[in-house]
């Protein structure tokens, strides 16, 4: 199974809109790098498993791999030629709500020029744009 | 230790920073020692210098006087690429501070060769030495750590002045067998699971009604 919560106190979510930059989670605080984003999206449980399964085979477990985001948000459809009405649909999948900065996956236990590569990888697996990161002097 | 030149900033609040700001010089604050908090500025490039050396201890020249201070705290934007402010702390070069350093780990342990995968439980330890003793980091040679083998916080090397805060005990970074991959993707036959929903015990006036 993909990334879910086990307990939710609503099954169905509204929409929303992702405002602002990441105020929380846009340092590297476990690993040595990150990936983190610059723009605004959705990223759903199975990019996030996608992105999991491709840093595993290009490192070959060498390292550590830290997932720094969770899908918490259920997304629901209506089935196809449904007549309107009805009323709202099913949830089909969860996702992340990923704000500008939110520092998306770390990686310690590697040389930097490995990391970068295992980082490029991951990153052909997502729907936004994203950059390498670094740990940071004074916090 | 770099000596940077800074100015008393009278100009306080979000407009006034955001104008230095725009004019290359950056908002700062000193405190400790029990003396008066004093807003400064400094200028950009003496900032990053600083970050790009990592020097956490920085002497200050202010109105031809010099104050010795640690760098600590940097507050950058999201991304991390600019800088908006900076806080510096006093101390006395006489009396034993105690700070935060990193760990920088040397080579790569032989259990990673034979399969293991190594993982850095900690990043940082607190130490208390004299200001002038703060190293820029401690370094941990890990290349003779093997499959179940750990490094702890005793085992680092520090100089005899140098006193370590965190507990003896701890483990700084280990090396384990690595696990299966566990294969989380659904299966085709497999049914959709759906998160359990909490529901709000009745209330007795609600069973009333």
């Amino acid at each position: 199974m993909a990334l879910m919560p086990k307990r939710v106190k609503f099954r169905k979510n509204q929409r929303g809109n992702i405002k602002g930059n990441a105020t929380q989670g846009n340092t590297v605080e476990f690993g040595d790098f990150g990936l983190q984003s610059i723009d605004r999206a959705w990223l759903s449980a199975k990019q996030i498993e996608a992105s999991r399964i491709t840093a595993n085979h290009f490192l070959k477990h060498e390292g550590r791999i830290y997932i720094r985001v969770f899908p918490h948000k259920p997304i629901t459809s209506i089935p196809q030629e449904t007549r309107m009405g009805k009323g709202k649909g099913e949830p089909q999948f969860y996702v992340a709500v990923i704000k500008p900065g939110t520092v998306l996956f770390e990686l310690g236990g590697v040389p930097r020029e490995i990391a970068k590569q295992a980082f490029n990888r991951i990153a052909h697996k997502l729907p936004f744009r994203t950059k390498f990161v670094e740990r940071r002097f004074g916090q | 230790m770099t000596t940077i030149a800074v100015e008393k900033r009278s100009l306080l609040g979000k407009n006034a920073c955001k104008k230095l700001r725009a004019n290359g010089r950056i908002p700062g604050t000193v405190y400790g020692q029990k003396k008066e908090v004093l807003s400064i500025d400094l200028s950009l490039e003496d900032l990053l210098s600083i970050i790009k050396k990592r020097e956490k201890l920085v002497q200050l020249q202010m109105n031809k006087e010099l104050e010795d201070v640690i760098v600590k705290e940097i507050h950058y934007d999201t991304f991390g690429e600019k800088v908006y402010h900076i806080d510096f702390c006093r101390i006395d070069m006489k009396a034993k501070i105690t700070v935060t350093v990193p760990l920088s780990f040397i080579g790569i342990p032989k259990g990673v060769k034979a399969g293991g995968i190594w993982q850095k439980a900690i990043q940082k330890v607190q130490i208390t030495c004299l200001p002038v003793e703060i190293p820029e980091s401690i370094s941990v040679n890990v290349e003779g750590l093997e499959v179940g083998q750990n490094i702890r916080v005793k085992d680092l090397v520090v100089s005899k002045t140098i006193e370590i805060k965190n507990d003896a005990d701890n483990i700084v970074t280990f090396v384990n067998a690595a696990k299966e991959e566990q294969a989380t993707t659904e299966l085709p036959g497999e049914e959709r699971v759906e998160p359990q929903v909490i529901k709000k015990a009745k209330s007795d006036d609600d069973e009333e009604a």
